[in-house]
This record gives structure tokens, sequence and C-alpha cells, in this order.
């Protein structure tokens, strides 16, 4: 889970300036001010110019023929003295020269003239054709879209049977059967349209079929909004970058089109009468025909040829500033390398490896045997900082967090969304995908495999490479992400997916091992083994959970990495799975980080609770404490958002205000604006996470410290049965939890 | 930009740029000289026309690869520890989905373009006699090379919607 933008820009009134409000309709096409786009503008603003007042500017008539300079002439072959033939001679285009730039075609007429001349006529056409497609497009796919039923059917079939003639065929033939196509440049772009207009249309009956049914739309019909008003000021300005970007398209497709009629010599040349008009084709067709490219004329057919190419390339590059606008994953990518250039990052982002930029050296695997104390850490996360983006603009997700992982146990880590919890957890995996970037930290890994050899002794995550890190992945730390739908891949059967993990990490396991392992996994997580022949469409939810999980602990690893598990499942099921892992957990031994909003589940699952807020840990203690006495205001508050189901009766506090923005967050405590026992002091300085009450439990909180007014809630006495589960634990074999239960 | 490619290959004079083959030194059949003479005329052409179309793919597939790699079964693709390149092809199997069904388009465009490319080599293509028919007013010829165009779109547009239920197996369901 990356940071929920929505979360970030919906800010507790009163908070900074430079947030913009956000308005889920009427996205104004405000195009990312790349480079790229800039000089996509830029070339189209000269061609714009050129197109304008190319005709004025043009040194000569692109008509007129030079007599004056026209002095070669050259023998045609088989004619002249002894031939028989009266002598015959062809003229030869001058090379460029001062007084002609690009030189002359063989009519002796001034190539850069013809050249500025042609630029009107060709983009007059792109864009007439382009605007009359994108009228048709737009009238026929949204209303086709927005109306449905058989007016959709109907206009969708006329759109089909458009798209599936082959369009350029189908132009020429017409261009060919009107005979004054040639001479009218509006009839040739009205050709063009009617053959173009199609594949925009659909684009835009798809788009606007998922727009009909948005809430926005829905509500303007409640409201008792009329058809045409609806379309106009809900549905359009939402279709604009759409529109705007086939537009382009189509202007680059219509320009080639033009140029290919006009090449095929069906635009009216402009000798023929009635004349038609110069464009690039035309030049391109009068070079191609007198054996321009053989004689070696460049002058003649390579200047139109690159307009067309430089005119191809403003098209585009603005028309990438589009897809990034639609698609904000791509401007994502492209800002995130900029910027890291920028911050001077230079590792390249690879894919799977978030980067690792700290100070402080690390010492890498060290051939240290872990200790034999059952209950010894397993994954000591120190110092853990990271950052989305880079320099000034970088949002702080996860700051200074420091957790212990001990093992066999199961340690929960509570927060709202975007406090970071997912992000701390995968950051320790580096798994986290640009532009995250750890800067601080060290994850300690204390190997000591369950079964299968694995890799022994402490291991610095961070440091380590890139095949020491994947021989850890899964292998001994795997990780179960909230949506099971969206984690298996859709396009491959699960067996083939378990067959993966094997074949990677099990190299020595036949087919047939790693087939009957792939049962034996599902037979533990009660799913029939026919599954293993599904594909991940096929299951339910709480069944593809389960495969999940399966696969989790496919290699016995030694930590799994539970984010949000049953979030998405219905609470019966979301019990069911709960007690498999439990009892999973006890069969196999791994050390469990569980992930959660929902702090109740955790009290009874987890030994030892951390509570996030805003990319910090303010909270740590064993699981009972932690719910019977809080300590923090934070915890206080999500721990009376939830109603208890036995006991007695009280009132529900929840938190006031909102998750906090990250980029703009308060000084001094984080919490502090929404903290009903806020003192001066929180909102001046931060507070840092110190034991409290020796070692089981640590807080950060100013309330606890320098002998400050501890309120009655936050000093409820400790739970005397769960005093000792942090020490470690005696001989039994049971875990902690399963003993205070 | 197809004139360019076609002129310049003229130029160099590596492959024939003219005709479907050596009308002067080979007999048409199936003798060796003449499949050389056929492949090596097919080369600039068909060159020319996969430069001219695989700009768009590429755009499509750079798009949608942005798209996939934000999924999460890639990530746990990753976290599964698996190699960089297995983790690439798990996107780029599902990236490919989109481009496969824009493949029926462009067919159709394939086809299209093949007019200007046939002209531009000489090559006698269907396009070619298009072109040709329609210069000399036969039309029963454009309406033949018509109906020809046709089934060879509807054959493809079949073929890729074949293609597509085998590598995606949600598409077979509906079925």
């Amino acid at each position: 889970m990356t940071i929920n933008s929505t979360s970030l820009s919906t800010v507790s009134p009163g908070a900074g300036p430079s947030v913009e409000p956000v308005f889920h309709r009427a996205r104004i096409l405000r195009l990312p001010r790349s480079p790229q786009v800039l000089v996509g503008l830029g070339i189209l603003a000269v061609f714009g110019v050129v197109a304008i007042v190319g005709r004025w500017i043009a040194p000569y008539s692109p008509n007129a023929t030079d007599e004056k300079n026209w002095v070669q002439h050259v023998l045609v072959p088989g004619t002249g003295p002894g031939t028989g033939f009266p002598a015959n001679y062809y003229p030869l285009p001058l090379p460029p020269s001062a007084a002609h730039w690009l030189g002359t075609t063989v009519f002796a007429q001034d190539a850069w003239s013809q050249l500025l001349a042609s630029t009107q006529a060709t983009l007059f056409v792109g864009l007439l054709a382009a605007a009359i497609a994108t009228v048709l497009s737009v009238l026929i796919g949204v209303t086709a879209g927005y109306l449905g039923g058989a007016a959709d059917e109907g206009l969708s079939l006329v759109a089909n049977v458009f798209l599936a003639i082959p369009g350029l065929p189908l132009l020429i033939v017409i261009a060919d059967y009107v005979p004054s196509a040639g001479s009218s440049i509006v009839l040739v772009a009205a050709i063009i349209a009617v053959t173009t207009w199609a594949y925009t249309a659909r684009t835009l009956r798809a788009q606007t079929l998922s727009l009909r049914n948005r809430d926005f739309v829905e509500a303007a019909r409640v409201s008792g909004e009329g058809r045409s008003r609806i379309i106009l000021v809900e549905v359009l300005p939402n279709l604009i970058p759409i529109v705007a970007a086939s537009f382009l398209f189509t202007t680059l497709s219509a320009v080639g089109a033009y140029i290919v009629i006009a090449f095929l010599g069906l635009a009216g040349a402009p000798t023929s009468s009635p004349p038609g008009l110069w464009n690039w084709g035309e030049m391109l067709r009068e070079g191609f025909a007198n054996n321009a490219v053989r004689s070696g004329w460049w002058w003649w057919w390579a200047p139109p040829g690159l307009f067309i190419a430089l005119l191809g390339t403003g098209l585009a590059l603005l028309n990438f500033g589009i897809d990034e606008f639609i698609n904000p994953r791509l401007r994502a990518a492209g800002l995130s390398r900029k910027a890291a250039r920028k911050a001077g990052v230079s590792r390249r982002p690879k894919f799977g490896m978030t980067p690792v930029v700290r100070g402080r050296p690390t010492g890498g695997k060290r051939a240290v045997r872990p200790s034999d104390d059952p209950a010894a850490p397993v994954l000591e996360i120190r110092g853990l900082s990271v950052d989305y983006g880079y320099g000034d603009d970088a949002v702080h997700a996860v700051v200074d967090c420091s957790l212990t992982l001990r093992r066999g146990r199961v340690l929960g880590l509570a927060g709202e969304s975007g406090s970071g919890k997912t992000t701390l957890a995968l950051a320790a995996l580096r798994l986290l995908r640009a532009p995250a970037l750890i800067t601080a930290g060290q994850v300690l890994f204390h190997s000591k495999p369950i079964s299968e050899d694995g890799p022994v002794g402490t291991i610095d995550l961070l440091a380590a490479g890139e095949d020491d890190l994947r021989a850890v992945r899964w292998s001994e730390i795997a990780v179960v992400l909230q949506s099971s739908l969206s984690a298996l891949n859709p396009v491959i059967t699960i067996g083939a997916q378990f067959d993966d993990l094997f074949r990677v990490h099990r190299p020595h396991l036949s087919a047939m091992e790693r087939r009957a392992r792939s049962v034996e996994l599902f037979d533990m997580v009660g799913i029939s083994a026919e599954r293993l022949r599904s594909y991940p469409h096929e299951l339910s939810g709480g069944m593809r959970q389960r495969a999940m999980i399966a696969m989790a602990i496919a290699l016995e690893p030694q930590v799994i990495i539970l984010d949000e598990p049953t979030t998405a499942l219905d609470v019966v099921t979301q019990r069911e799975i709960i007690e498999e892992l439990i009892g999973l957990r006890d069969r196999i031994g791994f050390a469990t980080l569980f992930i959660t909003h929902d702090l109740s589940l955790l009290v009874e699952l987890a030994d030892e609770i951390d509570v996030m807020y805003a990319g910090r840990l303010m909270e740590r203690a064993p699981a009972a404490s932690l719910f019977r006495a809080p300590r923090l205001p934070y915890t206080h508050g999500l721990l009376h958002c939830f109603p208890p189901l036995h006991g007695p009766r009280i009132a529900m506090e929840g938190i006031p205000g909102s998750p906090p923005d990250l980029h703009d967050l308060p000084s001094g405590c984080p919490f502090n604006p929404r903290c009903r026992w806020a003192m001066p002091k929180c909102r001046q300085e931060l507070p840092r996470m110190e034991p409290l009450n020796g070692d089981a439990r640590e807080v950060a909180c100013w309330l606890h410290r320098d002998g400050a007014m501890v309120p009655a809630e936050l000093a409820l006495p400790e739970p005397a049965t769960m005093q000792g589960s942090v020490s470690p634990p005696g001989p039994s074999a049971r875990p902690p939890h399963e003993v205070g239960r | 930009m197809v004139l360019i490619f076609g002129q310049t290959g003229t130029m160099l004079k590596w492959f024939p740029s003219l005709f479907g083959y050596d009308i002067y030194a080979v007999t048409p059949g199936p003798n060796l000289p003449y499949i050389e003479s056929v492949v090596s005329h097919a080369i600039l052409p068909a060159a020319t026309v996969i430069l001219g179309s695989m700009a768009g793919f590429i755009l499509t597939m750079r798009n949608n690869m942005m798209t996939t790699l934000d999924e999460d079964f890639v990530l746990v693709a990753a976290a599964k520890g698996l190699p960089g390149r297995s983790v690439v092809w798990y996107a780029a199997r599902n990236a490919l989905l989109p481009v496969v069904a824009n493949f029926t388009i462009a067919i159709s465009l394939l086809v299209a373009g093949q007019i200007l490319v046939e002209i531009v080599f000489n090559y006698p293509g269907i396009g070619f006699h298009l072109f040709d028919a329609l210069g000399k007013l036969d039309y029963s010829l454009v309406q033949g090379i018509f109906v020809v165009i046709t089934l060879v779109v509807l054959a493809a547009n079949l073929l890729a919607d074949v293609v597509y239920v085998l590598i995606d197996p949600r598409a077979r369901q509906v079925a």
C-alpha cells in the first residue's frame, strides 16, 4: 500500500495554505510542465506560425520558375546527335545556395518556398479533419455511452463497421470517386475524418459508460438535472483529457492520410485544373516521380520528410504530457526519475529493490550465531526512515522506527490508514517502489532456518546484495497482503504460482515433489487440491487468502508479515483465517508481524503491540497492557472506537479530526491537534519513545514525562496476568498469548 | 516516414527495392533462387511496415507496463524472491493483454498501411493492385480486393480473439 493520496489531501481545517481543494469532477486539463511537453509545444507553435505566415515569408512563389538560374540541363540518354532522335534535355535541380536556401526542384521552383507554402494546407487539413472526427466521435461516443440501450447498440454498430473497414483503402477509393476532391481541401479533410472517427468514439463510449455510474453523475441525475445538462456539465469535462489526446492523435493521422492521398496524386496537383494546394505529400510526390531519391537530390525530398517527422514528434511529445495527466502513474515515474537525479540518488531505481541512502555504513553479513534463546529477536528494525519523493518535496512516511520481532511471537502494528504501517513493513524487505527511498536505519535479520537450509547468522537486509536479499525473501520472510485478488497473478494458475516459488528457492525438488508439497499445503489450509489448477478469479475471497497463506508458509519461513490479511473479508471468514493462522503458527513456529487498523483483533492475537501515528511509533506495550491500560492518548482513542460486545457500557469517543497530512505535520507531537490532553509543550517539542515502568513498555508522550499530570484514563493499572509476557517464556512450547487467553 | 525508410533503402541498395522478385533472373516456382529472390525483395517493404507500426505498440506496452508494475501481484512476485527477469515477465504477461486486444484494430490499419509501402517499393501486393485498379477504373477488381481485405481482417480478428482466450484465462468463462 502506498500513501493514499486522498487521505493526504483531506486536511484538518486551517492547515497549510498550500493544499489545493480536491474536486472530484471537472478535472481541468493542466499539463505537467516537463521539458518534453515544452519542446512539443514549441515545435507545434513554430509550425503554427509557419502555417499562418508561410505564404508571405516565402522568398518566391511556390509555382514560380526561376528562369534566370535555370541553367543546368542534361541530355536525356538515347536522344541527340547520332541517335536519330532530336536532342532532348532534362533540367537538373539546383543544390542549396544563397538564392535558393533549399535548392530548387527540376522545374526550377524554390524548394524552401514550396515547403513553407505547403505547411498551411497540410496543417489545415490535419486540424480540420481532427476537429470533424473529434466532434463526430464525441457526439456518437458520448451519446451511445450515456443513453445505453438501443441507441448504444445502433451507434456502436455503426462505429464498429467503420472500425472494421480498413481506413486507408476506403479513403483512397472515396478520394478517387469524388472527382472534385482534389481541389477542395475541406472535402479531403471531411473524407479523412469520416474514416478515422470510429476509434475515438469507441474509447469515449467506454469512458462514458464508466462515468455515468459514478456518484457525482448519479447525484446530478437524482437532483433532477436534465440529460443534456448532465452530459455537458458532468460528463464532458471529465472526458477532456481523452478528447484532447485523441484530437492530437487524429491530427497526426489526418496529416499522414493527407500526405498519402497527395503522394498518390489524389489530392489534386497545383498544376492541375482546378489547382490543388501545395502540401508536403505533393512535394514528395513530385520528388519521387522525378527520381529525386535515386539522383541524390536530397534537398528536394528530405525537408518535407523531416517536417513530417518533426510535426509527428511535436504532437507525440504533447501527447506524452496528456498521457501523464490521464495516468498519474506515468507522471509519478517520470517525475521521480527526474527528482532522483536532482537529489543525487545515483542508483538506478531497480524494480523490487528500494534504494537505500544513509550516512552510516553498516557491516553486511556477520557470522554471529544467533542465540539459542527461543524468544531471541528474529527481526530487528532499528531507526528505519522512509521518504516518498526526494529532496524538499519528500514526504517522510516513516521516521525513525524501531521494533523487535521475537522468534515465534506475534507483534502487532496498529494505526490509522496512511500512518505508515505497510510502508514500514515493506521497507524492511526493500519492496517499496519508486519514489520510496530508505533514508536511515538498519534491518537486522537474525536467521536460524526452521527446516531446510538457508542463511544462518545476522544479515542487515538494507545492506545485503540483491542475491542475498532474494534468498531471504519468502524463503525466510514471507508477506501476505490485504487484497488476495490483486496479490495473485490473474493469468496463471495458482499451482503454477506455487511451482515458481519452489523452483526458485528449492531447486532440488522434482516436479512431482513440488506438486506433492503444494497439495500438502493446500490440505493444511483446508482447500481441495483440485484448486491448484484454478485461476485466481475462480476462487472466493476467503479461498484466495487461504491460498496466499498456504503460499506464505510453503517454505517454512521464520517470519511472516501479515498486512491486514483479513480486512477485505467478512467477519466469519476473518475468524476462520485467523484461527488457521494461529494453528499454523503453533505448528511451524514462525514469528508474525501483524499489521492492522483493528486494534481489538490484535489484542487477542498479538503478544506485543506497536502503535503507529503519522509515520512514527508512539506506543509499545504487551497486548493486554495496551488494551486495558493505554498510556498514549491516541491509543486510548483507537480503543474507544470499537464497541465491546461484553462488559460494561462505555461511551464511544473516537478520535476527533482526521489523519494528519504528512506534507504538513504540526510542530511538536504530530497528534497534538487531535489530542484532548494536549499541553503547550506538545505543540513545541516532539516526544521520543521512552520506557515507562521498566522495560515492559514504551510511550512517546509528554503526559508521562517530567511529572506532568497524567489523566486518569491514561493511568489505569496494568493488568496483573500479563505482566510477564515480554520476559522469555518458560519451557512450555505454547506461545504466551495462548497461556493468557 | 514510410517514404524516408523506403528511399534511404533505395539509395543504399543493400536489398532490392522494387518488385516482388527479380523478373529477369529467376523463374517463378518452387526453386531456390526464386524463393531467395522473393525473400530478399520482401525485406525492405516488411522492415518499413514493421518500423512504421512498431512505435505505437511500444508506447502502449510501456504505458501498460507502468500500470501493471504497480499491481500487488508484481510486488508479491518480488517478495517471493523471484529473479528480476521473472518479476518482469509476471508483469509483462499481464501488460500484454490490452496490446493483444488492440492488435485486432491494428491489423486492419496494417493491411491498409501497406498501400503506400507497396507503391513506394513497387511491390505487387494487394494495395498496389487496388491503387492500380482504381487508376484504371477497374471497379470489379476494386470490389474483389475489398472482399479479400475484409476477409483477412475478419480472419485476423478471429485469430486475435482465439489468442486472447489462450493468454487470458478470465476470458474463458464467458463462452
